[in-house]
């Protein structure tokens, strides 16, 4: 299963992601646009959503699909300027690997690159 | 795709939102992808944390621009090659290991050295969106045919070609495993929207077809694509092309290997690309002193961060082409990304100091389609005597050039008008010089390792 070969995935410990707030983005608030910024919020539902399928996928066929839809959602996301993560497993790494692969358990990239100054 | 397109979308853009916000937004948005990218980098590349470490720099002391020039350090590629031969991997600059990788290539080892390469999934899906930007400014479309002239081998650069045509969904055509002959006559059956290819290879096509008596405008191609070398962006060239095609657009793209094809053509030529910044950061540097180019119209040293190439991340990254950059194009296309007039105008790293005049062999490429009468096919070759560097430049004529004295020497002047010191020309018979498939061979350095002031690097 793609879960396995990826490493550092999971599909049981996703929580639902937070709606994006005026602290994501590049930090211009609406950034690219009202517009904009709403799609990419709805994006990051649709990710979420997926992931729960995902968790739940009744096949290796499925849940190979499901995955794959990711990256290209991920790519979406990429258009509407989201930088918060820079790729699909950002958003997958579980807390418990996070925290063996850095110094801080934030779950904010940059803030937690900020407390190990 | 484009058909479920609300009305209202500006389908002149492939992404819009980026594709035209202004500098400062834009700017804002890679200092946070930069910011963040550090961050991975530190985390998880035992290279750039030991970089970093060295310069004494943490990610969270990267907060400004000035702290990406001046703090961050660059990475160069001696950086990679060295971690890759020290490594167990046999790999450079890895964050990401074995299990996230779908594809292997290495560099086309111009310097004799191969950087081995791995990318995820992901970023193969990504490295094909690179291309998208500008095959829809050209005006491809869904369901458009694209024919590749190509054996697909180890150079990354044709296939995130072949998945841009999958991102963007081209139906796509391998002209792979047949001959120059062949090619054209698959072309004219399929007759393919768009025919990808180095500038090189499209010239000797129509070559071909010309001894052949096919005519290549019969097949209906709409766009030429390609890059890996100087060419189509240069005026002679895509004016060739386009007679013997027929062809209503030429589409350039520049890459460098470690971060893919990251400039584009947009709709509106004006001599260079655009670079694709949903992708990278791009600026440039002064070689020797590293600080900003800041005066508009300056050349300096390419200097790029990717936000493709996770696996091993390519951060402040020399790529030692030089260029000019152009922060605010306004050309008319509505792209407010940064645009490169000439792209590629020579190496940083792959200068040759002849008579006392610094020569770059790009700026010598670049001059010698200028001359009517000359095809595109050439040679530089360097060499080294009583303890002078020699250039000779060897060209080939077109096709039905008589006097091949008076094209060199019509060369030869073109060249020290330009340069400022007189090299070498031969110029031989049309169909003398090799053709090549793939990015072509035409600098052959006979000095000795030890003479080379520099050599050459990685190049488009």
């Amino acid at each position: 299963m793609a879960g396995v070969a990826q490493g550092t995935r999971t599909r049981t410990d996703l929580d639902p992601l937070p709606p994006p707030g005026p602290g994501t983005g590049p930090g211009l608030g609406p950034g690219l646009g009202v517009d904009v910024e709403r799609q990419r919020a709805r994006l990051l539902a649709l990710h979420a959503h997926l992931a729960r399928e995902r968790e739940a996928a009744l096949s290796p066929a499925i849940e190979r699909a499901l995955e794959t839809a990711q990256m290209y959602l991920f790519l979406a996301l990429g258009y509407t300027g989201h930088t918060d993560e820079l790729f699909p497993d950002e958003l997958q790494v579980p807390d418990e690997l996070r925290g063996a692969q850095a110094a801080s358990p934030s779950t904010d990239a940059t803030e937690a690159r900020e407390s190990r100054s | 795709m484009a058909g479920a397109l609300a009305h209202t979308v500006d389908q002149r853009f492939w992404n819009r939102a980026t594709q035209t916000a202004d500098r400062e937004r834009l700017d804002a948005l890679h200092l946070a992808r930069i910011r963040h990218l550090v961050g991975w980098a530190y985390d998880n590349s035992p290279l750039h944390r030991r970089i970093y470490n060295a310069a004494g720099v943490k990610p969270a002391d990267i907060r400004t621009w000035d702290d990406y020039h001046h703090r961050l350090p660059f990475t160069d590629k001696p950086d990679y090659v060295r971690d890759q031969e020290s490594s167990e991997s046999g790999f450079g600059g890895l964050a990401l290991g074995p299990e996230h990788w779908q594809q292997y290539f290495h560099t086309t080892g111009t310097t004799g050295r191969f950087l081995h390469e791995a990318f995820s999934q992901f970023e193969m899906h990504k490295a094909g969106t690179q291309l998208c930007y500008g095959l829809w400014g050209q005006g491809a479309r869904p369901r458009d045919s694209i024919y590749f002239c190509f054996d697909f081998g180890m150079w990354v650069g044709l296939w995130t070609y072949y998945w841009g045509a999958r991102n963007l969904g081209l139906t796509i055509v391998s002209g792979g495993g047949a001959t120059g002959e062949q090619r054209v006559r698959h072309i004219l059956e399929r007759r393919p929207a768009i025919v990808c290819g180095t500038p090189t290879y499209l010239l000797h096509l129509a070559e071909i077809a010309e001894r052949e008596g096919l005519d290549l405008r019969r097949a209906g191609v709409r766009i030429l694509a390609g890059g890996g070398e100087a060419g189509l962006s240069v005026p002679r060239i895509r004016e060739r092309l386009t007679e013997a095609w027929g062809a209503e657009r030429i589409h350039d793209a520049y890459g460098i290997g470690e971060a893919l094809f990251i400039g584009q053509s947009c709709d509106v030529w004006a001599g260079g690309v655009h670079a694709i910044e949903d992708v990278c950061h791009s600026y440039s540097v002064d070689p020797d002193s590293g600080e900003p180019v800041t005066d508009a119209g300056g050349v300096g040293e390419h200097v790029i961060t990717s936000y493709t190439h996770l696996v091993q991340p390519f951060i402040k990254y020399r790529t030692h082409d030089l260029v000019r950059i152009d922060d605010r194009p306004d050309h008319g296309c509505g792209w407010t990304w940064k645009h490169f007039p000439g792209v590629v105008l020579g190496r940083s790293d792959f200068m040759v100091t002849i008579r006392g005049v610094n020569v770059y062999p790009t700026a010598v490429e670049n001059l010698i389609s200028e001359v009517p009468g000359l095809t595109h096919h050439y040679e530089l070759h360097l060499s080294r005597r009583d303890g002078m560097d020699r250039m000779l430049v060897r060209a080939e004529a077109a096709a039905g050039v008589g006097d091949l004295s008076d094209l060199a020497a019509r060369l030869s002047a073109h060249l020290r008008n330009n340069l400022g010191v007189r090299l070498e020309t031969e110029v031989v018979h049309a169909g003398t010089l090799p053709r090549y498939e793939l990015k072509t061979r035409r600098i052959f350095d006979a000095r000795e390792p030890g003479a080379r002031a520099a050599t050459p690097a990685e190049g488009r």
